[in-house]
């Protein structure tokens, strides 16, 4: 069903009241092309202590990445019950 | 609000997936700027392994040798070792296990893992459309989580949770092999706890109660103090100083507070002394201890027991003896909020004395002294299990707790001292500070203002205990106890926890300073 809503300083209200079943819904909204300015990023309103924080996690995260691994001959053989559980998984991902 | 990371959010950042993985980690990195916490389902681990297994399988570079399967396994493990570090683990549940007639069980599993928090503190950090469409309220996109208004963070007054994360494997051990054995009441930990407790403390008795007041009045009766009796201790300090002597029929008789420590003014005791007299009951109040050797020699002199009240001081030191083990008998709270706390309410007390200690074990069990046989009038206040428990996994932590505890309170005094009265540590103490209480003239305003600027603080105590109208019939009247009076009027705690960082810190500092200054 389509409804009418105003957009006023970023609430949307129906313009009509709604009894609905959930207290929380997804609901999808057409924008008119010739009102959107641009889509912000979801980085817009974030204090750059955060995109410092979000930094500082991917450089860790990165790092351990990149940290050079040992050799395959050095690394203990995947029991035969890790092979299966790869297997299993594999199995299940790809149902 | 905390965060619960779906495993595609987690793979995501571990494994760098565009376009999904800056969002993320942009969504984590707020959550934690907000003060919220990070969770892994411990539930998900094999799925979590597998899957980021397989995607460093697809996502290796093309120009560089592929890695066998063993290094792809070990890739996946050094990253989620990395990725989890810093992320707290949920347990499952019993209640989680049975989901087979669920779509879904893994979804189902994670979804009613949110339910054991309160509504609204915790999402569903997750793409997956399908959960965000059927639980709406309680999921959330990374994008989407990173829209939401940024909340200003509230500090806590004393935040238990920091100490809980670091914890928790150990405490969820600890409390599930009670709940197996089921001994829960002077189940095994209970020994356990009194015999690692009373060596912390140096003494060779530990007694654990139910609740620091309980603590009091069982050391109490067990000197024999009862009706006719007077006990001496401070006006100044928590009710239950006072009111277990009046719970034994005895009467208070209280002395002045010196004021640099808050502590009884052990010049002022003599003049309190009468041949009705049983005990001294000094606190160390905040953290602190009085001047024990000098208290000990006056009661010595005057044939007194002594009772630390050292519900606040439990790790402090004088002359390198730590509370609770300096007097006749020591006794303190495991009040969650205290130096060490468990989970509920607690108490123990320590003594030498062989003697006294097999009154306290009876009174502490209805005066019973073998089952069925009861030569004393006791009360019911044993420690629960669960609680001994509790303190287990906490005792190992503590020694490093009291030492930030005297770091963080330095720091602050060092900070504040050119804008108001500060704690100071008597030479030959050490300081516990659970409570970091300055003086000032106007701390309603004070309070408030940084009350309005997320920083709590509190008020110990707001009234003296000759104000109190259960003690009006003692026949003190205000002016009795200046120092009391002063302090009462004038006393500011401000947030002090041994998990409180430089920057939370700097913040509480900067907004008092600044506030005094206007």
């Amino acid at each position: 069903m389509r409804v009418e809503a105003l957009y006023d300083h970023g609430r949307l209200e129906f313009t009509r009241p709604l009894q609905l079943k959930h207290e929380c819904l997804r609901l999808i909204v057409e924008v008119p092309d010739e009102e959107l300015v641009t889509l912000m990023p979801a980085t817009c309103n974030l204090p750059p202590e955060v995109l410092a924080q979000a930094q500082a996690m991917r450089d860790r995260l990165d790092a351990s990445r990149h940290a050079p691994l040992p050799p395959d001959d050095e690394l203990p053989e995947l029991t035969a019950k890790q092979r299966e559980r790869i297997a299993a998984f594999a199995l299940r991902e790809g149902r | 609000m905390d965060l619960l990371l779906d495993i595609n959010v987690a793979v995501d950042v571990c494994t760098r997936r565009s376009p999904f993985y800056q969002d993320a980690d942009l969504a984590l990195a707020k959550c934690l700027y907000e003060g919220g916490r990070l969770w892994l389902y411990a539930g998900s681990v094999q799925t979590l392994e597998y899957v980021t297994r397989q995607e460093l399988q697809q996502r290796q570079p093309p120009d560089a040798p592929p890695l066998s399967a063993k290094q792809l396994a070990r890739q996946a493990r050094n990253l989620l070792k990395a990725f989890s570090a810093d992320k707290g683990w949920l347990a499952a549940l019993a209640s989680e296990g049975e989901v087979f007639d669920s779509d879904d069980p893994e979804d189902e599993q994670l979804i009613r893992a949110l339910d054991r928090f309160q509504p609204g503190v915790i999402k569903l950090l997750t793409r997956d459309q399908g959960l965000i469409d059927a639980y709406l309220g309680k999921t959330i996109t990374p994008a989407q989580y990173c829209q939401l208004p940024i909340k200003n963070s509230v500090l806590d007054f004393i935040d238990l949770k920091i100490q809980q994360d670091a914890i928790r494997p150990q405490l969820e051990n600890d409390i599930h092999r009670v709940l197996h054995h089921g001994q829960y009441i002077m189940g095994p930990e209970i020994a356990e706890l009194e015999a690692a407790l009373a060596a912390y403390v140096g003494v060779k008795h530990c007694i654990t109660v139910s609740s620091g007041t309980d603590s009091l009045e069982i050391a109490l009766r067990a000197l024999g103090v009862g009706p006719g009796d007077e006990v001496i201790t401070v006006p100044f300090t928590w009710i239950s100083s006072a009111e277990v002597i009046g719970l034994v029929g005895a009467t208070p008789v209280f002395v002045d507070i010196e004021p640099v420590s808050f502590n009884i003014d052990v010049a002022r005791i003599e003049a309190a002394i009468t041949p009705r007299t049983k005990a001294i009951l000094p606190v160390s109040l905040f953290g602190q201890m009085p001047d024990y050797a000098a208290i000990n020699a006056i009661a010595a002199r005057h044939g007194l027991a002594v009772i630390e009240d050292g519900a606040q001081s439990f790790g402090a030191t004088q002359h390198g003896r730590r509370s609770c083990g300096v007097t006749t008998i020591g006794s303190t709270s495991f009040f969650p909020a205290k130096p060490l706390g468990c989970y509920g309410d607690g108490g123990a007390l320590f003594t030498d004395d062989d003697e006294l200690a097999e009154k306290i074990r009876a009174i502490r069990t209805h005066g019973g002294i073998r089952r069925h046989h009861h030569p004393l009038l006791g009360m019911n206040g044993r420690f629960d299990t669960l609680q001994a428990a509790v303190l287990l996994a906490k005792l190992p932590h503590f020694a490093g707790e009291v030492e930030a505890r005297g770091r963080i309170g330095a720091r602050y005094s060092e900070q504040l001292k050119d804008c108001c009265i500060t704690p100071q540590v008597i030479p030959g103490n050490t300081h516990v500070y659970a409570q970091y209480t300055i003086r000032l003239a106007e701390r309603e305003r004070v309070s408030e203002v940084l009350k309005a600027q997320g920083i709590p603080t509190a008020v110990y105590y707001p009234k003296c205990l000759h104000e109190q109208p259960v003690f009006a019939g003692l026949g003190y009247r205000w002016g009795d106890f200046p120092e009391a009076e002063r302090a009462s009027r004038e006393v500011l705690s401000l947030p002090m926890h041994p998990w409180l960082t430089e920057s939370d810190q700097d913040r509480i500092i900067s907004a008092l300073s600044f506030c005094l200054k206007t």
